[in-house]
């Protein structure tokens, strides 16, 4: 089983047992952006601790979950990490949070395919990576929010992203960004 | 900025607009399947550097230290954000 595959069935076990879900993460700004290698996939589920022993329960042998659970600072949320453990890849799932954001995130969420995986998978508009990320704004978030705008250019909803930015007091640092982008008029004419 | 600062930061505006106008070409089927073949590639290319280094190491020597470095990586990444929030069965 390659890490796609590992992907794949994770999603199959949350859909057979029920628990809403949505891929973020590095696979929400590949979506949208430039595809980079990624070693996990971040899922934000909306579950409890049992639904979560249950999911690790349901995928069996091939994969270990990890019982220390971890506290995300910025949006206060919490993580459990399973890992695929012939590939070494990473499944991370943290739990929905009552974050304005994550709330108004996830009902904004939309179903994207996946090439090579038979079932579609939810994933976060391409306006709310933007917001996440600029949230966390470490070097590769810096860089996956400036391809996401780059390649969406002239789709994104600005005043969406500029109204969470200002509330996550996140704005100037979006400015900084968007003003450093070299100019893609050319790209419109594809 | 000298002439070799101007080539240069050109040769970054080039190299990035030639991998926007790829991606916009893409599928999101195609780039949301590209994250984990990546990073399959990836970790081959990893246990061959490692195999180079090490030719005396067994293949269970090799994925132990694939899985060592993914650790500190994640470490790394982890440092910034995350606390430990106890375990998710209430176990010591």
């Amino acid at each position: 089983m390659d890490s796609l595959e590992a992907l794949g069935r994770v999603v199959t076990v949350l859909d057979d047992l029920g628990i809403e879900h949505m891929l973020v993460g590095a696979f929400s700004s590949n979506a949208y952006g430039v595809a980079r290698a990624t070693k996990d996939a971040d899922f934000v589920v909306a579950c409890d601790a049992g639904a979560v022993l249950r999911v690790a329960d349901a995928l069996g042998e091939e994969y270990r979950l990890d019982r220390q659970m971890q506290f995300e600072t910025i949006t206060n949320t919490v993580r459990n990490v399973i890992t695929h453990v012939s590939t070494g890849f990473d499944i991370e799932l943290f739990r929905l949070s009552d974050d304005p954001h994550h709330q108004e995130r996830f009902r904004r969420r939309r179903r994207g395919m996946v090439g090579g995986l038979a079932q579609g998978v939810w994933i976060p508009t391409a306006e709310d990576v933007v917001v996440q990320k600029l949230r966390w704004h470490r070097d590769k978030d810096l860089g996956d929010i400036r391809n996401v705008i780059a390649v969406r250019s002239g789709e994104l909803d600005w005043e969406y992203i500029r109204r969470w930015a200002g509330t996550h007091g996140t704005l100037e640092l979006l400015e900084q960004m968007v003003a450093s982008l070299p100019k893609l008029d050319f790209l419109d004419d594809d | 900025m000298s002439q070799f600062d101007e080539q240069t930061l050109d040769l970054q505006r080039s190299i990035f607009r030639s991998k926007i106008a790829k991606a916009k070409r893409a599928t999101m089927a195609q780039n949301l399947a590209d994250g984990p073949k990546l990073f399959d590639q990836s970790m081959r290319l990893m246990r061959d550097a490692i195999r180079t280094e090490h030719p005396e190491f067994s293949d269970a020597q090799i994925q132990g230290e694939v899985r060592r470095r993914l650790r500190i990586a994640k470490r790394i990444d982890d440092a910034s954000i995350y606390q430990d929030a106890g375990t998710i069965d209430g176990q010591p």
